[in-house]
């Protein structure tokens, strides 16, 4: 059962960068049917008002760097001083290698940081949380840098008036570290995939790998409509938004009462629930499922932002209760569900912690749109500026394209055979 | 509670400002989507204590077969 306590580790800060492109639900009207009244009781059911929208080019990678060097500014950490980094969210940069391995280079961590992804959604704050706690309270990493970012805008289809007015995109930073006297934090995890397709891009991945002619990618582009109308495609974001909902309250006011108990604790000793922002609706019905009032289960983040995946907890942290959270101790539960299936909750007290206002992304550099860094990425391929520093000799003896040259193939085949240490060019006679 | 009541609480929580009959199919009712669904599950639990499957909705037809799965609580 993955329920764990932890003590001596706590949550020094954290960050939450949004992008600065809003889109109001009013705007939208015209792509989602034309019916004003629609929109009105979408946001009154809902409390779907607006979100942020990452233009192309920018990415939940792009959007945790600038959270992440907001963060180690306030806190005056440096970059050496990290010692793992973890990546959660459903959006990496590219499928390899691991977006933490990028942010690490890009945020000058030491080369000494250890670095990976954790592919999670709307429970991936908390299981990061879990993660960093872990490590942390063992000593395995004394300060981890978890980065959870989502850009769900980027994976569904526009014209989807199921998902297409609730996502929003985000990036976060939080520093979490090992702090002698820390108080006790509470962990409840769990999963049911069962419900995997209930949340699911089903292209892309190595079940249906995207195919190697423009005439085959017809098939995981275009829409099919379901029987009310709705348009999906198979390489964008499915949701059974009932069954998700009906998962989400047969599961998770029962997951906080499970952990509540476990902390030895009831919803007065808790002064704030803070869920996933999924929508109101769902937030609403958890928190008088689970006991709490509305008044201490913040929901507005939602409606300024949108359904922020992965990273809404953390920017509600900052957004809501950053100036709470400065005033003294304060213990929170917070709770994320959804894809996977997939939910994760936790009772921690937050003393001292930072957590700084959400700002918008503000580019560095020229943004790169998607086309500008597939040509660059073709140009590199085919010869263009090499890359690679003048003193690696890696890749020695190699053309090129990749393949290696009959000379370095026989070598290969002759370190193939060797039983003692790789030997190098200046040894010569390797065969 | 009584039809009429349970009429009022649908219209409520599908934010529906037309009429609402017992013998409407629920096809007609452009409101009836995954947000009232979602509504009325959770209203059917809060005052009921009855868990209905989402998957149960799908194969209702008219207003009164919603008011049903109350069990003849709702009269």
């Amino acid at each position: 059962m993955a329920r764990a306590a932890f003590t001596d580790v706590r949550i020094a800060g954290i960050a939450a960068v949004v992008p600065k492109e809003e889109v109001r639900l009013a705007e939208e009207v015209a792509r989602l049917g034309g019916d004003l009244r629609r929109v009105e009781r979408l946001a009154r059911i809902a409390g779907i008002d607006r979100r942020r929208v990452a233009p192309p080019g920018v990415t939940p990678a792009d959007l945790c760097r600038q959270a992440a060097r907001r963060l180690m500014g306030i806190l005056d950490v440096p970059g050496d001083a990290i010692d793992a980094l973890l990546f959660v969210g459903q959006h990496p940069d590219h499928i390899l290698p691991a977006t933490a391995c990028i942010l690490q280079d890009a945020l000058g961590l030491s080369r000494d940081c250890a670095a990976l992804d954790v592919n999670q959604g709307c429970s991936g704050y908390v299981y990061g949380l879990w993660l960093a706690f872990s490590l942390a309270a063992c000593s395995a990493a004394r300060r981890v840098l978890l980065l959870v970012g989502d850009g769900m805008t980027g994976l569904l289809d526009p014209e989807n008036r199921v998902v297409a007015p609730v996502f929003g995109d985000c990036g976060t930073a939080t520093l979490v570290e090992r702090a002698q006297g820390a108080p006790a934090a509470w962990f409840d995890l769990g999963t049911d995939g069962s419900g995997a397709k209930d949340l699911m891009i089903a292209a892309g991945g190595a079940r249906i790998p995207p195919p190697s002619t423009p005439e085959a990618y017809a098939a995981h582009c275009q829409r099919v409509f379901d029987p009310a109308g709705v348009p999906w495609r198979p390489n964008r974001l499915h949701m059974d938004a009932g069954a998700v909902f009906a998962f989400t309250m047969d599961t998770v006011p029962a997951r906080i009462k499970a952990l509540l108990a476990s902390a030895g604790m009831t919803p007065a000793d808790v002064h704030h629930l803070v869920l996933h922002q999924a929508n109101r609706q769902i937030m609403a019905n958890i928190a008088r499922e689970a006991g709490f009032p509305e008044s201490r289960t913040p929901m507005e983040t939602f409606s300024r932002y949108g359904n922020q995946g992965a990273a809404s907890i953390p920017c509600a942290l900052c957004d809501a209760l950053g100036e709470e959270l400065a005033r003294g101790p304060r213990t929170l539960l917070l709770s994320g569900y959804g894809v996977g299936l997939s939910w994760a909750s936790a009772i921690l007290t937050m003393e001292g912690a930072r957590c700084a206002p959400v700002v918008d992304f503000d580019p560095e550099t020229p943004i790169v749109a998607p086309e500008e860094e597939l040509a660059r990425w073709r140009a590199r391929i085919a010869g263009a500026p090499p890359e690679t520093r003048s003193d690696d000799t890696s890749l020695r003896g190699m053309p090129r394209d990749g393949m290696p040259s009959p000379d370095a193939g026989t070598a290969v085949k002759a370190c193939g055979r060797a039983a003692g240490p790789i030997p190098t060019d200046d040894e010569g006679g390797m065969q | 509670m009584n039809i009429d009541e349970f009429l009022e609480e649908l219209k409520t929580l599908m934010q529906r400002d037309g009429t609402l009959t017992p013998d409407m199919a629920l096809r007609d009712v452009p409101e009836w989507d995954s947000l009232a669904i979602m509504g009325c599950m959770a209203f059917l639990h809060g005052h009921f204590g009855l868990r209905i499957p989402y998957s149960r909705f799908g194969s209702l037809n008219t207003v009164e077969d919603v008011a049903a799965l109350a069990k003849g609580a709702i009269r």
